[in-house]
């Protein structure tokens, strides 16, 4: 076994398990007894327990500075993460005891969001908003139960429901001239069991993002904002912007660069 | 098999955004439902689309909106996990190997579909024509059948479903996704080991460069479906 404590910073090896093969499965073994452990104390454990092969070291090694310090950046505040485990909570409410209360405050943040998300496609489209919003929340209710905390945030799960209804409204209005149906095409990817390891990685991912993203240059933001939010292509972000198209995507590249979002071997 | 060649950088960003056509969608997807890299970066990418959703300028809800959608949570049941399961399975009785993406235009396997002569090595059949004129269909190479040499108008989406091609860049495997822009001339020959099947979209229709093989243009342009968008 090789004890790697004295060389590499702990915090950033749970970022690095997603790079590394043969990815958790030795680590598996000791899931039971690490369970009860989270974020530091359980990655501490896993390097105290199990072996670390010679490919995750040189990964480890190989990890960029940038990386490294990403991980000491700003935490989010208390209020921030209180909101988001109080959200967990109510659509656990909703999805084991179709508990309206619960529900309401799932509404109460989500429903304006929604909305914005619809106006920022189709701005003045005030019927589509409300359509887009009732869509969603609905769904959100009866897909409750296909929740799983381990896999992404509430917010995740709810942009991804978002985004296939703004799709499909917007095919359905004829604003998409296909014959295409998309809801066979954003399906929910199949996934790995639920895995304690999954859930810490899955904050620290999300939080790593956001804290970055507010580090991107305005225009590389400018982008991004309007490819997600306003649905735009690559063609039509150029030309609301006046930017050649090589410059979109480039900037779309750079951002992503610095978010290391993309997994490439 | 794992995919060499990947969607860049900005095609997942697009479709993790949902701001793509649907044809390059469907391609995207199709890939994806084979490589596990890519849909661990799309799920980084949905946190990232998750983080600018909710720092959006909040909307004013009316109390209308609200009373309509509480109206309509009695009415739903939870759908047992169950029964959804058996749901899937009953939609793919047997592993045709056509991704789940294709199920909407493929009833069973690829011998189903309606394919067209296009030479003798290559067969091929439309599914659909998106809404910015795009052309969908899949090719049918037969094992070492050579496809003649051709530019593309516009951009041209390869996607290995099934079997292996080379051309002058490089070999293809099952999997891999292939993005060629306009002017590129190329001549794909699928390996000689088993057939190829891939699914292609195209910007605008192939010309064929070869002199032998000019003839043939307004032939495939027959062979594709009619769009009123297309220009």
């Amino acid at each position: 076994m090789f004890d790697c404590r004295g060389y590499y910073a702990v915090d950033n090896f749970l970022d690095h398990v997603d790079y590394c093969e043969p990815k958790l499965t030795l680590m598996r073994t000791n899931t039971g007894r690490l369970a009860e452990y989270f974020d530091r104390k359980l990655i501490l454990t896993v390097l105290l327990y199990q072996k670390i092969t010679d490919k995750m070291l040189n990964n480890i090694l190989q990890l960029p500075l940038q990386r490294r310090r990403m991980a000491d950046g700003p935490t989010p505040t208390d209020e921030e993460a209180d909101k988001q485990s109080r959200l967990t909570e109510c659509l656990e409410r909703v999805a084991s005891r179709r508990d309206k209360a619960a529900f309401e405050v799932l509404f109460e943040h989500f429903a304006p969001l929604l909305r914005a998300y619809s106006f920022a496609r189709e701005p003045g489209a005030s019927l589509m908003a409300d359509e887009l919003a009732q869509v969603v929340l609905i769904k959100i209710w009866e897909k409750a139960h296909t929740y799983n905390s381990q896999k992404a945030s509430v917010n995740t799960w709810v942009y991804t429901l978002a985004r296939n209804s703004r799709i499909d409204l917007l095919r359905r209005n004829g604003r998409y001239a296909t014959e295409i149906d998309p809801e066979f095409l954003w399906q929910e990817l199949e996934d790995e069991s639920a895995d304690p390891f999954m859930s810490v990685q899955q904050k620290r991912a999300e939080k790593t993002i956001s804290d970055a993203f507010e580090h991107l240059p305005i225009d590389q933001q400018q982008v991004i904002a309007k490819v997600y939010l306003e649905g735009k292509t690559h063609q039509e972000s150029a030309e609301e912007l006046d930017l050649p198209l090589g410059t979109i995507k480039s900037r779309i590249r750079l951002a992503m660069q610095k978010l290391q979002l993309v997994v490439r071997r | 098999m794992v995919a060499t060649y990947h969607p860049d950088t900005e095609l997942l960003t697009a479709f993790s955004a949902g701001s793509m056509p649907l044809s390059q969608a469907l391609c995207v997807s199709a890939h994806l439902e084979m490589c596990p890299d890519c849909q661990n970066s799309l799920r980084n990418l949905n946190k990232l689309g998750a983080h600018v959703f909710n720092k959006m300028k909040p909307s004013k809800v009316s109390d209308d909106l609200k009373e309509s959608v509480f109206s309509k949570l009695g009415d739903t049941a939870i759908q047992n996990p169950a029964s959804v399961i058996q749901d899937v399975n009953k939609a793919r009785p047997v592993d045709s190997g056509v991704p789940k993406c294709l199920n909407q235009f493929i009833d069973g396997d690829y011998d189903s579909l309606s394919w067209h002569w296009v030479s003798p090595s290559i067969r091929q059949a439309n599914l659909c024509v998106d809404g910015n004129g795009a052309r969908v269909a899949l090719l049918r190479i037969k094992p070492g059948g050579k496809a003649s040499h051709h530019t593309h108008m516009g951009e041209e989406i390869t996607m290995v479903l099934k079997g292996a091609f080379s051309d002058e860049s490089g070999i293809f495997q099952q999997g891999d996704f292939v993005l060629r822009g306009s002017n590129d001339k190329h001549r794909p020959m699928a390996t000689k080991d088993s057939e190829c099947i891939c699914l292609t979209v195209l910007d605008a229709p192939i010309q064929f460069t070869g002199y032998f093989t000019r003839w043939l243009n307004p032939l495939l342009r027959l062979g594709q479906p009619h769009s009123k968008d297309f220009h």
